[in-house]
């Protein structure tokens, strides 16, 4: 069981990198398009819709 | 500020929930004050945040008191007067982008982000409401439409529903469904805006010049129906995740639509509390109508054709009166019409007048083929990127 447990926590551990990282990478370069005025790259993407 | 449109958003969703893990534990004796602080932190989020606070409140006031003049004191026989006054709003604004030419302000007066979730759910209060039923209470009512993170895309909640679950009060705040609140927030996150994000930039908005036009039709309508799914999929399961942690229950809306065998199936999982709400408060009565029609007694198959094509342009001509919309829907209901008119044709016949004795795995393969491809032009319309 103990093992199964820090498998399982080091799963979460890698998927959650992964998510954060690719958040990084898709919305951190937004926030230097000059067409980006507000203050959140997230903002930035809805308000092209 | 629109709900997940920033990341502030969270920012203000977790105190939320700090908030009301805090308030489970000073009010451990006093279970009825859970609406009260949802009430709360619904109208902070209202009047401080969300854009043109004033006029979703007054149309909160306008249904309420709309509501019990035709239920309790007109007590109104024919409902379908009650919904036109309800949805009189709505109509305005949708029309006003059809004549948009016009010098109108009456548009700018009245629209508000939300506004069709919140005539979809007083619609569906006020048909659910049985005459001298006494009128929902005002704090679970404002709670019903302007719980926040439903408020602006859904999924359609029914009040029913929605009290019940309100009615668990601060025993629905708890490790359990805290864990399983994130879960659907994360996926949603990850729906949302990594994936979503991706098919946009990669797929969807990208510029296919070399290749011919068909091509590049047939890939976009491919991407516009991945992209619709997994971003419309994402807010959902995020307002889901973050209701959970509210100590609010909200509907699942989504169940892998790419998996329907057929455009029922599709309705069951793809944004399933317009289809469920489309079936209740619109086909039903419409069938029930043409079903009294003598002309139409002996042709079952008919009304029922007749309706769902109907129903459909309906839920068109809900997103707004341009043609895209309304092909869009009308396309949906001729799917429905056809694949209703083929299980009629088989149990007439008592065997599958299309596919036979063909293995039932390869008839499913096949099913599923059409119907991503079915789906998937309909929604190309829909989005008013199609070009002849």
């Amino acid at each position: 069981m103990k093992i199964k447990h820090i498998i399982r926590l080091f799963t979460h551990i890698a998927i959650y990198t992964c998510i954060v990282i690719s958040l990084y990478l898709i919305y951190s370069p937004l926030n230097k398009d000059p067409m980006n005025g507000s203050s959140s790259s997230v903002q930035f993407v809805y308000q092209q819709f | 500020m629109l709900p997940f449109s920033s990341f502030d958003f969270f920012i203000i969703m977790a105190v939320f929930v700090i908030i009301m893990s805090l308030s489970k534990l000073l009010c451990k004796t006093r279970p009825n004050y859970f609406k009260y602080i949802l009430f709360i932190l619904n109208a902070i989020f209202l009047t401080l945040v969300f854009p043109k606070p004033i006029h979703f409140i007054l149309f909160i006031l306008y249904s309420y008191i709309a509501t019990y003049l035709l239920t309790d004191i007109f007590k109104i026989k024919n409902k379908i007067w009650g919904i036109i006054i309800l949805i009189l709003p709505m109509l305005f604004v949708k029309f006003d982008i059809r004549f948009s030419s016009y010098p109108f302000i009456l548009n700018d007066i009245i629209s508000f982000a939300g506004l069709s979730y919140a005539s979809f759910r007083i619609v569906g209060y006020f048909m659910d409401k049985i005459p001298n039923e006494k009128m929902a209470d005002g704090v679970t009512y404002f709670n019903f439409l302007a719980f926040t993170p439903t408020i602006l895309i859904g999924p359609i909640d029914r009040y029913s529903r929605f009290k019940i679950s309100q009615e668990e009060g601060f025993s629905a705040i708890n490790c359990e469904t805290f864990l399983s609140g994130w879960i659907f927030l994360v996926k949603g996150i990850v729906f949302k805006y990594i994936i979503a994000e991706l098919i946009s930039r990669y797929w969807l908005d990208i510029s296919l010049s070399s290749i011919p036009k068909i091509i590049s039709s047939i890939s976009e309508m491919y991407a516009y129906y991945a992209y619709l799914f997994f971003d419309f999929g994402g807010y959902s399961l995020m307002a889901l995740g973050i209701g959970k942690m509210l100590g609010m229950r909200v509907p699942i809306n989504f169940k892998n639509p790419f998996t329907s065998v057929n455009p029922q199936d599709f309705w069951r999982k793809f944004h399933i509390s317009l289809g469920d709400w489309l079936k209740d408060y619109f086909f039903t009565p419409l069938y029930m109508f043409f079903s009294r029609q003598k002309k139409l007694k002996k042709h079952p198959m008919f009304r029922q054709n007749i309706s769902l094509i109907i129903t459909f342009l309906l839920m068109g001509c809900w997103n707004g009166f341009q043609s895209n919309y309304i092909i869009s829907g009308l396309l949906f209901g001729i799917y429905s019409a056809i694949h209703n008119t083929y299980i009629i044709q088989c149990k007439k016949k008592g065997k599958d007048v299309v596919f036979g004795n063909l293995n039932p795995k390869i008839v499913k393969g096949i099913s599923i083929f059409i119907m991503i491809n079915a789906v998937s032009f309909s929604l190309y319309i829909f989005s008013g990127r199609f070009q002849l």
